[in-house]
């Protein structure tokens, strides 16, 4: 197709980092900085924990596998661009369980996760041809 | 700068659910009130109904019911009430007249899923792009407007704006008030307020997964157009637009490397 190579993009600007007293991560980092992290909390409020944690147990059982953590960088704020070619490396299924992990209520730590893994969720599932940053 | 609260697990560390009994009950649910299982947040059943004697009873018809994660089962209130969402950590204390509120967590809760979707006009091949904004009643019209007339000047033909929406007005008031573009071809998917923008852009992944469009931009909306959101969508339309049949890398010059 001929938007096969096309990348994947968050248009993350700096400075944008994710910051506790526990780790930090800037965009364009790698998702595997995150294996060991956990969301407990957003605006003050607690968050639905998600199943598995943390956030490397819950990758690979929802979203892929060590590769592609690996090769995949951090998105922030809920913006990206990707294409149909991309999107159909997956079957539908595959959104489809995503989003129940998801929409199970309005603060959930899934949903931060899938935010932070938005590149490897909707930038297609082989890191050959993975998020445009991640070379 | 976000503040999140988080914990970083120790290698090998494990990491359980509460999911004993715990004191107290989730909240006051109205007395009745069944719940709606596969779309609801809460619901209340009556002890002695289908079963429910005691709090194993109780747990049974959560595990029946959608969208319930906890119960709060009291025998002298006679009552079994469910959740979707829980602090279990912080229960509300039960009333004098029924001190044996008793909390447990059940299960996870079941996603509810999407149920309308609206477009202006009539139904079309896909569009060569989407933008793809996820709008909540926070969300201001005149935000929604900026990001239609970014897509509206799109110099490529085909651009479609698509709301995946939590306002309870629903897709078809909002679209007859909202005077969009006239050329901009508009769709509109209503869903629960849950999952954020991310279970926004799920739903609508799902929803449009056999119909999608080459291009796909996807933006979370808030209440104001925190995090440059807005700029950041004008950059990715632009990329396309200057090369609108094949997607194209950041330019050296303009490399993501080199703002990181």
């Amino acid at each position: 197709m001929q938007d096969e190579a096309s990348p994947f993009d968050c248009a993350s600007q700096p400075p944008e980092v994710v910051s506790t007293p526990t780790w930090l991560v800037q965009t364009g980092s790698r998702l595997s900085r995150l294996r060991r992290a956990r969301v407990d909390w957003w605006a003050g409020r607690y968050l639905l924990p998600a199943s598995p944690r943390p956030f490397g147990r819950w990758f690979a059982a929802h979203v892929g596998d060590g590769r592609l953590l690996n090769a995949t960088t951090v998105c922030l704020n809920g913006v990206w661009r990707t294409s149909r070619s991309r999107i159909l490396q997956r079957p539908k299924a595959y959104y489809r369980h995503l989003a129940e992990q998801t929409n199970v209520g309005n603060l959930v730590e899934a949903a931060q996760y899938t935010e932070f893994a938005a590149g490897a969720i909707f930038g297609g599932g082989d890191p050959e041809v993975g998020p445009a940053e991640s070379a | 700068m976000r503040a999140y609260g988080t914990t970083i697990d120790a290698p090998g560390e494990r990491h359980e659910h509460i999911d004993g009994p715990a004191k107290g009950l989730c909240a006051v649910t109205e007395e009745e009130v069944v719940g709606d299982c596969l779309r609801g947040e809460s619901g209340t059943r009556h002890v002695g109904e289908g079963g429910i004697t005691n709090l194993a009873g109780c747990r049974q018809m959560c595990l029946a019911c959608v969208r319930c994660s906890f119960v709060s089962f009291s025998v002298l209130n006679a009552d079994c009430s469910w959740y979707s969402l829980c602090d279990i950590n912080n229960l509300q204390p039960p009333p004098n007249t029924a001190p044996d509120y008793l909390t447990v967590y059940v299960k996870a809760p079941g996603a509810v899923r999407p149920n309308v979707e609206v477009h202006l006009g009539a139904q079309q091949q896909p569009p060569s792009l989407s933008l793809v904004l996820a709008d909540s009643d926070a969300t201001p019209i005149s935000l929604l407007l900026e990001h239609a007339r970014l897509v509206a000047n799109y110099n490529v033909s085909g651009a479609a704006l698509d709301l995946s929406t939590s306002r309870s007005e629903g897709c078809k008031p909002l679209l007859s008030r909202v005077e969009f573009p006239a050329s901009l071809r508009v769709g509109c998917m209503q869903r629960p307020n849950v999952g954020r923008e991310a279970g926004a852009a799920l739903d609508w992944l799902t929803q449009h997964y056999d119909s999608l469009p080459q291009t796909l931009v996807f933006a979370a909306c808030g209440r104001r157009d925190n995090y440059n959101r807005l700029a950041r969508v004008h950059r990715l339309l632009l990329e396309v637009e200057s090369s609108p049949h094949q997607l194209h890398p950041f330019p050296r010059a303009f490399s993501r490397r080199a703002l990181l």
